[in-house]
Parts: C-alpha cells; sequence; structure tokens
C-alpha cells in the first residue's frame, strides 16, 4: 500500500481518473475478498460456530490443532502428498500435449478446442460422478485391464491409491495449462531451431536446449496457479471418496468443509483455513526465491 | 524497483485469490438472536385476507417433490391470501444449506428436518418454535409423547413434527434366496447370518450376503449389535460412555467376523457406494441377498432392484441378546422457523399438512408412514399404504426397544466411529486396539463438547 502511496504522489493528479475506472474491482476487491479474508482471521480466534454468537477463545483453535485434533496431520499430510501427484503431472502432461498441438496441420484449432474441454467440465459434479463409475471394480478401466489379463484393481478402495487416482481426474483437467504452454511456444523465435537445424541438433536436443528454458517462465507461472489450486482441491475428495478409505484422500479442503459446516465448528475451520493460506504461501515464497536459479527470462526478468 | 514491485504485487494478486476462495464461504453474521416476540405480536394484528407469502424447504427424491407441490398447490387454492413458496432438492447438502441460512437470518418458514441433527442444531441456541405453544392451532394430541420425547423435544421444547415412522429392517431379495437355496427365516440371528453368509460366499467369492458400506456398519449394525450385546448404546443419556473396552472389543471382534467370513462385501469395494446402497451393482445384479436398512428406504432399494422380488423381514438379533438395538424413529421433522414472520399461517399450513383428508391422501407415504394413527387407518381405507412397508415398520414396532440418547447421533462421535471401523475393516487394527483407541477418543470428544455447551 504503501509503494502505491508513493506511485501516486509522484504522478500527474489526472492519473486518478484511473482509479475510477477500475473502481469495481477494488470494490470487488474489498468486499469479496478482503472482508472475508479479515473477518476469518478474527474468527479464527473465537469459538464461532454458524449459529451461537462468537467468543473469543485466543489461540485455542491453533494449539488444538496442533495438539488434540488427530485429523489435522493426516489431511496435511494428503493434501502435500496430492499436490506432489497432481501439479507435477499436470504440468508434464500439458507441456506435452502442447508440443503435440504446437504444429501447422489441417483442424489443428479443432484438436485444441477437443484438449481443453476437459478444463471446462473437469470441476463439476457430473465428471465426478461419471469418474466414479469409470474406476469402479466392474467400470470400463478395469475393463480395459483385464482385457490385457492383468487383475481389476479397486482404485478408489486401496488406501494408496485412491490419492493417486483422484490426481488423475486434475492431471486430466490440463487444458488451462495446457493453452499457456501453447502461447509460450508461439513466442519462441523460429530461427532458433533454425539454427539448431544448421547445426544438427536432434529433435530433443532442440527441445531441451531450446523450448523449455524459455518456456520456463510460463512453467514458473503453471507451477504456482497450479499449486495453489491443488493445496485447496474439494470437489474430487468430497465427491468421489469423501476422505476414505483411511482418511487417504482426506484433504485440506475437505477437513475445513467438514469442520465447518458439518460440526459447525466455524471459528476452528477459519483457523485451519489460515494455516492453509499460510503453507500456500510459504511454497510461494520458496518457489519465488527459487525462480532464479532455473527460469530464463529473455529480458533478464526486467520488465 | 519497479521489477520487485510487479512481482510483489503478482505475489500478493495470486495469494489474495487463493485465500479468497477458500474463505468466501467462512463468514456469516448473526443475527438469529430472537425477534420472535415481535413477531408474534405482528400476526397477532394481522388481517384475515392479508396477502402472506411462506417459504417450506425440504429434501426428497423426485416423486416426493411431486406430491408435496401437489399438496401446497391445494392449499393455495383454498387459502387464496397465502403463498407458499417451495425450495425442494436432494439430501446432499441440504444441512450445510440450512445452517448457513439459520445463520444468515434467511432460512425459510417451514423447514424439513432431520432428527441426526436436530440436537447439534438447538444445542447453539433457539432455532424452532415449541410446537407445545401453537397448541390451539396445530393439533399434536395424536401424536405418541414417548416418541415425542425421544426424538423431537429438545430443552423441553418440541423442535419439531415428525412426518413418518422410521425403524431399521432387512430388505430381502427373495428371488436370490429361492435361486441360492437360503432358507427364508421370520427372524434372522446374527449367529444364522454368518453361518449361511460363509456357505454363500464359499459356494461362489462373487456373492454376499448382506450388501453393506461404512455407514451402515456406523449407524446401523455397530451400534445395534452393542445394544444387544449389552442393552446399552454407544453413549448414556448422562453422556457417559455406553461401553467399555470388553464389550467394545467384543463387538469388533463380531464386525471383523462379518467381513473374514465374507458375510460382508470387503469395505474396499463398496466404499464407492457409501451411503447410497442401492447402487452398488452386487444389489443392483442379484448378488447379493439383503440390505441392512431404514424403512424408509424401502423405495428405493426396491427400486433399483426392479427385476427382483423384495420382501423384508426383522433387523438380525443376536442370540441371547439384551435388546433388539430395533428402535422407531422419525422419518423426518417439520419445524417452524423461529424467525418467522409469519408464525401463525405456518402453523395453519402445517396442521392443514398433518389433518386434512385429502393432504394426507395426496402426501401418501412419500416421507414413510404417517405417525398419527388417523392417517394410517385413512391410507389404509384408501389403499394407499404400501404392503411391504407396512409389515417392515409393524415387525419393527413390535420388536422395539428404548431410543438411544441424542448425543449418539453426534456428527462428530459419527465420524469417530466411522474412522474406528473402517480400521477394523481394513484390518489396521485389532479389535482390542480399536475398542482401546474409540474409548480414548469418544471420551475425549464428549470432554469437548461438555465444555463447549457451558
Amino acid at each position: 500500500m504503501n509503494k502505491l502511496g508513493i506511485v501516486f504522489r509522484n504522478s500527474d493528479n489526472r492519473q486518478w481518473i484511473g482509479l475510477l475506472y477500475v473502481s469495481p474491482f477494488i470494490i470487488g476487491l474489498l468486499v469479496f475478498k478482503m472482508y472475508p479474508f479479515l473477518a476469518s482471521l478474527y474468527y479464527s480466534f473465537t469459538d464461532f460456530s454458524l449459529l451461537k454468537p462468537e467468543k473469543f477463545v485466543g489461540l485455542s483453535n491453533y494449539i488444538y490443532m496442533f495438539t488434540k485434533d488427530p485429523l489435522f496431520f493426516p489431511a496435511l499430510k494428503a493434501t502435500l502428498l496430492y499436490v506432489l501427484f497432481a501439479v507435477p503431472g499436470k504440468l508434464a502432461f500439458a507441456l506435452l500435449i502442447a508440443v503435440i498441438l504446437n504444429v501447422n496441420m489441417k483442424f489443428i484449432s479443432v484438436y485444441r478446442t477437443l484438449y481443453y474441454l476437459p478444463s471446462i467440465l473437469g470441476g463439476s459434479v457430473a465428471i465426478a460422478i461419471l469418474w466414479r463409475s469409470m474406476f469402479t471394480k466392474d467400470g470400463v478401466v478395469n475393463q480395459f485391464i483385464t482385457g490385457m489379463g492383468l487383475p481389476a484393481i479397486d482404485w478408489f478402495g486401496i488406501p494408496s491409491l485412491a490419492l493417486i487416482s483422484i490426481s488423475l481426474l486434475s492431471i486430466w483437467q490440463f487444458g488451462s495449462s495446457m493453452v499457456l504452454f501453447l502461447a509460450g511456444l508461439k513466442q519462441i523465435p523460429k530461427d532458433l531451431y533454425e539454427a539448431g537445424t544448421i547445426d544438427g541438433a536432434s529433435k530433443l536436443r532442440m527441445f531441451f536446449s531450446i523450448t523449455f528454458p524459455l518456456l520456463t517462465p510460463i512453467l514458473f507461472f503453471n507451477l504456482i496457479m497450479q499449486t495453489v489450486n491443488a493445496f485447496q482441491e474439494f470437489t474430487a475428495a468430497f465427491l468421489i471418496t469423501n476422505g476414505g478409505p483411511l482418511n487417504s484422500t482426506y484433504l485440506f479442503g475437505l477437513k475445513l468443509y467438514q469442520d465447518a459446516f458439518q460440526f459447525a465448528k466455524m471459528g476452528y475451520a477459519s483457523a485451519l483455513s489460515w494455516i492453509l493460506f499460510l503453507s500456500i504461501m510459504l511454497f510461494t515464497v520458496i518457489a519465488f526465491k527459487s525462480q532464479k536459479y532455473w527460469t530464463h527470462y529473455e529480458d533478464g526478468g526486467k520488465f | 524497483m519497479l521489477k520487485t514491485f510487479g512481482k510483489l504485487s503478482t505475489l500478493s494478486l495470486v495469494m489474495l485469490l487463493a485465500i479468497a476462495t477458500i474463505l468466501s464461504a467462512c463468514s456469516g453474521s448473526n443475527s438469529n438472536a430472537g425477534n420472535q416476540g415481535t413477531a408474534v405480536n405482528e400476526n397477532a394484528g394481522q388481517n384475515k385476507d392479508e396477502k402472506v407469502t411462506l417459504r417450506f424447504s425440504w429434501w426428497g427424491g423426485e416423486s416426493r417433490h411431486k406430491a408435496t407441490l401437489a399438496a401446497i398447490d391445494m392449499y393455495m387454492k383454498q387459502n387464496p391470501n397465502v403463498t407458499i413458496e417451495a425450495e425442494y432438492g436432494t439430501f446432499d447438502g441440504y444441512y450445510q444449506k440450512l445452517q448457513t441460512q439459520l445463520s444468515g437470518g434467511t432460512a425459510p418458514d417451514l423447514i424439513q428436518l432431520d432428527y441426526l441433527w436436530i440436537n447439534d442444531l438447538v444445542r447453539q441456541v433457539d432455532l424452532f418454535v415449541d410446537m407445545y405453544t401453537l397448541k390451539d392451532t396445530i393439533d399434536i394430541s395424536e401424536f405418541d409423547e414417548q416418541f415425542l420425547r425421544d426424538w423431537a423435544i429438545i430443552n423441553g421444547q418440541l423442535q419439531g413434527v415428525p412426518t413418518g415412522m422410521n425403524a431399521l429392517t432387512t430388505i430381502v431379495n427373495k428371488s436370490f434366496m429361492d435361486r441360492e437355496d437360503i432358507p427364508m427365516h421370520e427372524k434372522w440371528t446374527w449367529e444364522q447370518i454368518i453361518a449361511e453368509g460363509q456357505k454363500l460366499n464359499q459356494k461362489n467369492p462373487k456373492m454376499f450376503l448382506i450388501n453393506s458400506d461404512l455407514s451402515t456398519l456406523t449407524e446401523k449394525i455397530v451400534p445395534s449389535y452393542h445394544s444387544q450385546l449389552t442393552g446399552k448404546y454407544l453413549v448414556n443419556a448422562d453422556n457417559t460412555l455406553g461401553f467399555d473396552q470388553q464389550s467394545m472389543t467384543e463387538t469388533f471382534t463380531f464386525l471383523k467376523s462379518l467381513f473374514d467370513t465374507g458375510v460382508l462385501q470387503p469395505l474396499g469395494e463398496s466404499a464407492l457406494y457409501n451411503a447410497k446402497t442401492e447402487q452398488n451393482p452386487k444389489w443392483i445384479n442379484g448378488e447379493t441377498a439383503m440390505t441392512i436398512a431404514n424403512v424408509a428406504d424401502i423405495p428405493k432399494l426396491r427400486g433399483t432392484a426392479a427385476n427382483f422380488d423384495i420382501t423384508t423381514t426383522l433387523f438380525p438379533v443376536k442370540e441371547n441378546a439384551k435388546s433388539t438395538g430395533i428402535n422407531a424413529r422419525p422419518s423426518q421433522l417439520i419445524g417452524i422457523n423461529k424467525n418467522s414472520k409469519h408464525i401463525e399461517e405456518a402453523t395453519k399450513f402445517l396442521n392443514w399438512l398433518f389433518s386434512d383428508k385429502e393432504a394426507i391422501l395426496t402426501l401418501g407415504v412419500e416421507r414413510s408412514i404417517p405417525v398419527k394413527p388417523s392417517s394410517q387407518e385413512l391410507l389404509l381405507a384408501n389403499d394407499k399404504l404400501d404392503q411391504v412397508v407396512a409389515t417392515s415398520l409393524e415387525t419393527a414396532l413390535a420388536n422395539q426397544a428404548a431410543a438411544p440418547s441424542y448425543m449418539n447421533n453426534n456428527q462428530e462421535l459419527m465420524k469417530i466411529s466411522n474412522e474406528v471401523i473402517e480400521k477394523v475393516a481394513f484390518g489396521k487394527l485389532t479389535p482390542e486396539a480399536a475398542a482401546a483407541e474409540m474409548i480414548e477418543r469418544y471420551e475425549a470428544k464428549l470432554k469437548e463438547i461438555d465444555a463447549s455447551t457451558k
């Protein structure tokens, strides 16, 4: 905010009109984002249930979380594992498809649209239910597996496998990352590849020496966005497995929801959401710090 | 400088976006503090022809929606000054939505409630009008007093009117039993179930005698078996533990034997149909003989096994049982919102719903069999009483035991049972260790609940 103040004081008065133009966004931000944000911080120090007026209880929600709640650490662990599966999987898959679709051929935009479809549908209830029936003991996936002579698998029934099955649903929704990768691929100057071809570099070599380094800024952006989303995953765990079996898919988002709306512990849920926020924040800061070691900006990162 | 500023603002924007989505659900206001007094006064001075709009919310399936909407239309024709807005949907998310509405002061006037939640709700704050104070407008004389005390009276107030009777039952696929040559007993004991189930599963490992899931175990089989074993439910009326190391170990040993002998489908396979046993392909395709369910679930389970002859039998009771562990319970309650502006009109409508001939016939058994004997007779006389459902309820009522205390339905305690039972079913804990964990966690949670209500 301080920096913003300096920008304004040093600027011509006419620039204030800009604020008017962005005011719908600012008001929206204040009302729908800032207010709940601060309110939840306040509630996290109270014993607010949805119905009872709240009472200030200091840090006891946080203390309870770390010392007594038997589900806090399992939920955190499940969420971290989920992020570790889902995010790299999704990014790798998105990049692969983007590279494949980055060619000039007939109907290419039709293909791109088709591959984007899962992202539009993916978050919906219907898809989660479809996913469930695809992965049942006698579902399509198992029929395929048994067709190859392998035994059928309980995708959502084996604790260690259930989390991976749920991650697959998220990996399948690779569309938005793919579109960004595609845009990034289009930005890479053709002459670099021409130079590479003249030097006799193989396709693979060119991918790792030209394409990948020039894509790292996009990769970085995708990484941050997808990780933030993955930490908050809820739909799949809620609709498909409801946290089971043996709490292996009891993601943090689901725990939050149950504590808030099923057990009527809104204050405690607010405290949990702050821990989730801090975890995401911590991850993002680390990612930003690490950026200079592995991302490559054409302009050296200055803009 | 600009670069850092740019990065900082990106960072903060991303963060804001992230948290806002997490937290946007977490705000609410407390406008519930009773302004009932003024509402009632307003009502008293109300003109007869004044236009009144009531909101009525319920959950259910297609047929229940149709019947209820038809009844509402009928009422609005007879009372042109009253408009009733129906808010209906499925059970999923209903409770969460209701809590948010109650918290924000936007809850409907008439609310269908599950008896499972009612204690958790009114333990926090007064939410519903005490039906006893409305005696002049609504006739509750025909409702059995003990039944109301067991399920609907909390803090000395009648929180809602029960819509129907419900009880534990066993829904049997008779075609399956004939085909597999399994005897049809009037009353099954758990010992017989295990013997027949083991035989069946050994003959054909794809078949299981009982179609079950985790929630059936948690809500029905485990507490009822414990009650049959000791005469006590899991939580006593004074909120102390109804079980000890020995009784719980025995219950879990029994539970484990159900899985070991192949009576129940492994939990990993049925996990996807948790709380939707009617969707389990084993039931649909006739590869399982029985489903433990409530009487009100009969239409649903019959619906997905349409090719088979479906009947019912009494919920299994162990040999030398101290109690049956079966009791009649309301299928739902309908309560009147304490903050409603039209309590008087809402009560009139509710009374009509439960006493008008046409209304009773229109609603039929959509909310299970009505509690009032006169309504039951009316349905019987008009051939609207489903024979399978009626017999099933009758058998259960003839064998019923005392009701569990309200605390048994606490959602957090249920979650603990769920987890421990799952660990036994997956073989992660021995019955002894599971019983110890159950005792430790139940005690801790009960203490916590006790502290929060003080």
